[in-house]
């Protein structure tokens, strides 16, 4: 049986255009794109036209947008550099209890090195944000609120709008983590008031290896990465012309396809429903409709997530589980905790994400398999 | 200097992006289209007029200093 991968929200394959383009720019574009001779510029020229496809897609200007290594670079810049740059009597930040390890990490960083102080707020059972909470931790004493637009564990998708309206009526900037949903959620940047914006491409069939962070203009932060001043003096490091090249191909590809990313959460929800129409003890974790296109959660009641993942290893089939591996022994995810998930059922878990090489076939093949496992 | 409606500032953009959004620029217009570059005094202008020669199909109608940048009216001649 040929593998089947569902382990979309971790990351996706290369879409065959991204992949030819990249192919053609090593042989082609090889050149440091900050060399001022022909074969310099024409590098740049095609760096710039990625940067164009990108700002296109969230209706933004080109200029705003900076090449990164990835998401944890993007996130970690917002983090440390928004703490430099704070005005001195703003002393906290708030963000949720279900952020990514690159966000947790770096805010655990400034908490312990520069005594900045955390506030997370709680997500409800679906895992969203709760507003009046937010409402109530954002002061005066607040210099960043930093949130995801999607989760990557259970898919939910957070009110982005309504907190970058709370967020102005402090004058406080909002950083929003978008790896997961850039692309296959509408975002326009005009009509979303948020201050720094977190995207990547290995989410979105592109390489891994690339990124951008979005800086509203007259926001700029100070840089992260020193060096030869590159991106604008913003970040140094000579830029990787494939991956930015294949970068830009894949957003360009794939704002040409709503109905392919339509279809995707059509299938998600398909087998959402099947799974619970063959099992009665299957249950959903977080919404079943306000949900992204891509990423299920589910359980089963008194089957361990990770026996599930490992048989359907053995099955050719990769998912993942929601918990961690943490000193030998399976640790709870901090994200069905937040969302009041006991223990015994959080450790059940198992995600599935698809992408858009997922086919009906495949997720068929899923529940077949599965009929041999649950128990 | 003429009035044009294409046009792109290019001023405090550093090389080679400079140079890049300019030839970006000029190859999005019409054959036969007038346009408007400014663009900073000093190695911007030199690097850009250099990578401008390489390219056929543009003439440069008129060039004017600008306090420290200068506004070059370019054709697209196609």
């Amino acid at each position: 049986m040929k593998p089947i991968y569902l382990d979309n929200a971790a990351s996706t394959p290369l879409m065959e255009e991204v992949k030819i383009a990249m192919i053609e720019a090593m042989n082609e574009c090889f050149a440091n794109s900050s060399s001022i001779h022909t074969p310099g510029v024409q590098a740049i020229k095609k760096v710039e036209k990625a940067r164009h496809s990108i700002a296109n897609s969230l209706n933004a200007s080109p200029e705003e947008f900076y090449f990164t290594s990835g998401g944890t670079e993007s996130n970690n810049w917002v983090l440390k550099s928004a703490v430099m740059n704070r005005d001195l009597k703003r002393k906290k930040i708030v963000t949720s209890a279900i952020e990514h390890p690159s966000i947790m990490a770096p805010l655990k960083w400034v908490q312990e090195n520069f005594g900045i102080e955390v506030l997370k707020v709680g997500v409800d059972a679906s895992g969203k944000i709760k507003l009046a909470e937010l409402a109530q931790v954002l002061n005066e004493d607040v210099f960043l609120c930093t949130l995801m637009h999607v989760n990557n564990e259970v898919g939910s998708v957070q009110p982005i709008e309504e907190v970058s309206r709370l967020c102005a009526r402090h004058a406080i900037p909002l950083h929003v983590d978008a790896c997961q949903s850039f692309i296959k959620l509408p975002l326009d940047l005009r009509m979303v008031e948020l201050t720094y914006l977190t995207i990547n491409a290995h989410k979105l069939h592109g390489p891994k290896g690339i990124g951008a962070l979005y800086m509203r203009k007259g926001h700029e932060l100070p840089p992260l990465m020193l060096g030869g001043g590159h991106e604008m003096n913003f970040r140094s490091g000579t830029l990787n012309v494939p991956a930015i090249i294949g970068f830009g191909k894949a957003v360009a590809l794939q704002q040409k396809m709503p109905e392919q990313i339509h279809e995707m959460s059509q299938q998600l929800k398909w087998l959402g429903d099947e799974l619970k129409n063959n099992y009665s003890h299957c249950r959903i974790n977080g919404s079943e409709v306000d949900r992204a296109p891509h990423i299920l959660n589910v359980h089963f009641k008194g089957n361990l997530g990770k026996d599930i993942f490992w048989a359907l290893n053995k099955a050719g089939i990769a998912v993942s589980t929601s918990s961690a591996c943490s000193s030998n022994k399976m640790t709870p995810s901090h994200v069905l905790a937040a969302m009041g998930m006991e223990d015994e059922a959080n450790l059940e878990a198992l995600r599935i994400s698809i992408g858009l090489q997922t086919k009906r076939e495949d997720l068929e093949i899923l529940i077949h398999e599965l009929k041999g496992i649950i128990k | 200097m003429r009035e044009v409606e294409e046009k792109i500032d290019l001023r405090g953009i550093p090389c080679p992006r400079n140079t890049a959004k300019a030839l970006m620029f000029l190859e999005a217009l019409d054959d036969g289209a007038e346009s408007l570059i400014i663009i900073d005094d000093g190695e911007p202008l030199n690097n850009f007029l250099e990578s401008l020669e390489i390219e056929t199909g543009y003439i440069i109608q008129e060039k004017e200093q600008n306090g420290n940048a200068w506004n070059l009216l370019v054709l697209k001649e196609g």
